[in-house]
């Protein structure tokens, strides 16, 4: 992939709590439209790599790049306003703000003043819940809410942390065929447990072990590689 | 696109404060017409209590940022009410005095936390900072007898307003109530627009979580900075009613035991209703008062009691289990 088709890249990333190291020289990349899956067995660090593009997270070493400018020293918000958005794996939504004040806050931090209507447009089943508060939804309605709110910002690469993580099986497929679209449209960067569900979504796949990078390549390709269930497997 | 109107607990929770206060509001404007002598006199004074209250309320209850430092700027909106016939001739002292302390709240609150909030100093370490805000406070109107009478205090006359060629002379009480109420209703209305704007839908949001705020793009020190330098106004103006009211002014009003007084009041009425926070204020300066009366030894004891079940009982304050009641019970998530 050449640097001027490249949006997102991340070089030699080392990140660690305290003492205990985490990510050993992680690189990634991901293009200015299309999906990146990142796949691994829990602890291997995938949390921690979006937490750090994003910048919730200081690295200890390497660099995050993204559309061509060095962003590694810049705090989450203003990663955000270079076109970064970020769904996290947990605690994604203001509880006892109403789904309508979660898309306010979110419109804020965007340039559109159609913002809402475009988040509803993405996700119509929350035009029917804007006056309840965030806490009572569903699992998959606030995944939906946590998504769109994010996309109020414009962002040109969304993170999503396990967007399906919490959600009944049959909200899945709805999330995925968003993501799907969406990912037409700007670039998506996804870790994901749900495999077939992630690998749906991205053209390429980086799968994460023990806080390395141990395969990398199209996401068909991935699929069919017989070591990818040995990385996967708990 | 119209949006159907909010059926949440927080929007049921801001029609009936709305209802609640304006009948309250009506019932302390037509106070002075049945009853007269201590009560029009100090009922004033609570309602001061009340606004210092509710700016904390803003910090704490809306923000998620809790402040001992509360009383500092109350006491230095006080003494510039007693300062200000020193500094000017030719502008009413009065006039000066509220402009002085709303600016030296807004100020002082803005660069310490300008300061503290850039450098994410969060939680107990910022509450520390503003405890040690209100000691630096009292020891200073200590250390400076002469400006401000050190530890025997200072004596402000009370006010004598002009507007153009009328003038009103507060130093009776009823004139002085009807001074006070409109301006307390006046921040009381301001404070609730400015929690129902999209400046206090990003504070709640930083309340609830920050970080998730940050991951939208917002800068929060500066979101929790102005709401800081917000709070601090509307204590320095309270302050300085204070002063002119009380006629009275000494460095207790800034120390640990006042800001103390101001988070219990604020918890008891509870600290996400502005109202909550007011009437909190007002119901237990009433209640230490009529206890004083009664048993000037065990009074505290009793306020302390009190404190206990209300926190025990609700967490969220009387106004937060009153809403509790009557809002709807929570929708159970549906599957999916």
């Amino acid at each position: 992939m050449s640097d001027a088709g490249t949006l997102l890249a991340v070089h030699d990333l080392c990140v660690a709590y305290g003492r205990s190291q985490v990510l050993f020289n992680v690189g990634l990349t991901a293009p200015h439209r299309g999906g990146v899956a990142v796949l691994g067995r829990n602890g291997a660090g995938k949390t921690t790599l979006m937490k750090t593009i994003i910048g919730e997270l200081r690295n200890k070493s390497g660099s995050v790049r993204f559309a061509g400018r060095e962003i590694t020293q810049l705090a989450t918000e203003q990663r955000v306003r270079l076109g970064l958005g970020y769904v996290p794996q947990e605690h994604g939504v203001f509880a006892r703000l109403s789904v309508r004040d979660n898309l306010t806050v979110g419109a804020l931090g965007g340039r559109r003043h159609d913002g809402i209507e475009r988040a509803l447009a993405i996700f119509p089943k929350l035009g029917q819940r804007l006056g309840q508060t965030a806490g009572t939804l569903s699992g998959g309605e606030r995944k939906m809410l946590a998504i769109g709110r994010a996309l109020l910002g414009e962002p040109k690469l969304l993170l999503l942390d396990e967007p399906t993580e919490g959600v009944w099986v049959g909200v899945i497929d709805e999330i995925a065929d968003r993501l799907r679209a969406l990912a037409q449209e700007i670039a998506v960067v996804i870790v994901e447990q749900h495999l077939q569900l992630a690998l749906s979504v991205a053209d390429q796949a980086y799968v994460l072990d023990r806080g390395r990078v141990a395969l990398v390549g199209p996401s068909a390709e991935i699929r069919d590689d017989p070591r990818l269930l040995q990385y996967l497997a708990p | 696109m119209k949006y159907p109107p909010a059926l949440s607990r927080l929007s049921f929770s801001w029609y009936s404060e709305n209802a609640v206060a304006t009948v309250i509001f009506a019932v302390l404007a037509l106070l002075p017409a049945f009853l007269s002598g201590y009560v029009i006199y100090i009922v004033p004074q609570y309602l001061l209590y009340g606004v210092l209250a509710m700016s904390l309320a803003l910090l704490w209850g809306v923000a998620g940022i809790l402040s001992f430092g509360q009383a500092a700027f109350f006491a230095l909106g006080a003494y510039a009410m007693g300062l200000a016939p020193h500094w000017t001739s030719s502008v009413d002292p009065f006039y000066l005095a509220l402009l002085v302390s709303l600016l030296i709240g807004a100020v002082l609150a803005g660069v310490v936390g300008y300061f503290l909030f850039s450098a994410g100093v969060r939680d107990v370490y910022f509450v520390l900072v503003t405890l040690a805000l209100s000691i630096m406070t009292e020891q200073i109107t200590v250390s400076q007898s002469d400006i401000t009478g050190g530890y025997n205090g200072m004596f402000i006359p009370r006010a004598q307003l002009s507007f153009g060629g009328v003038s009103l002379d507060l130093s009776a009480d009823v004139p002085m109530y009807y001074t006070i109420l409109p301006i307390v209703i006046g921040i009381y209305v301001l404070l609730r627009l400015v929690v129902a704007s999209r400046f206090g839908k990003v504070l709640v949001g930083i309340r609830e979580n920050e970080d998730r705020v940050l991951s939208l793009g917002f800068r929060t020190s500066l979101y929790k900075t102005a709401a800081f330098a917000l709070s601090g106004a509307v204590a320095g103006l309270a302050g300085a009613l204070y002063g002119t009211h009380a006629s009275f002014v000494s460095p207790s009003l800034a120390g640990v035991l006042f800001s103390t007084q101001v988070v219990v009041w604020v918890a008891i009425g509870g600290r996400e209703s502005l109202l909550g926070a007011l009437l909190g204020a007002v119901g237990v300066a009433a209640l230490s008062n009529y206890l004083t009366a009664i048993t000037p030894e065990y009074w505290q004891l009793v306020v302390g009691i009190v404190f206990v079940i209300v926190i025990m009982a609700f967490r969220g304050g009387v106004a937060g289990a009153l809403i509790r009641l009557g809002s709807r019970p929570p929708m159970e998530p549906e599957r999916g």
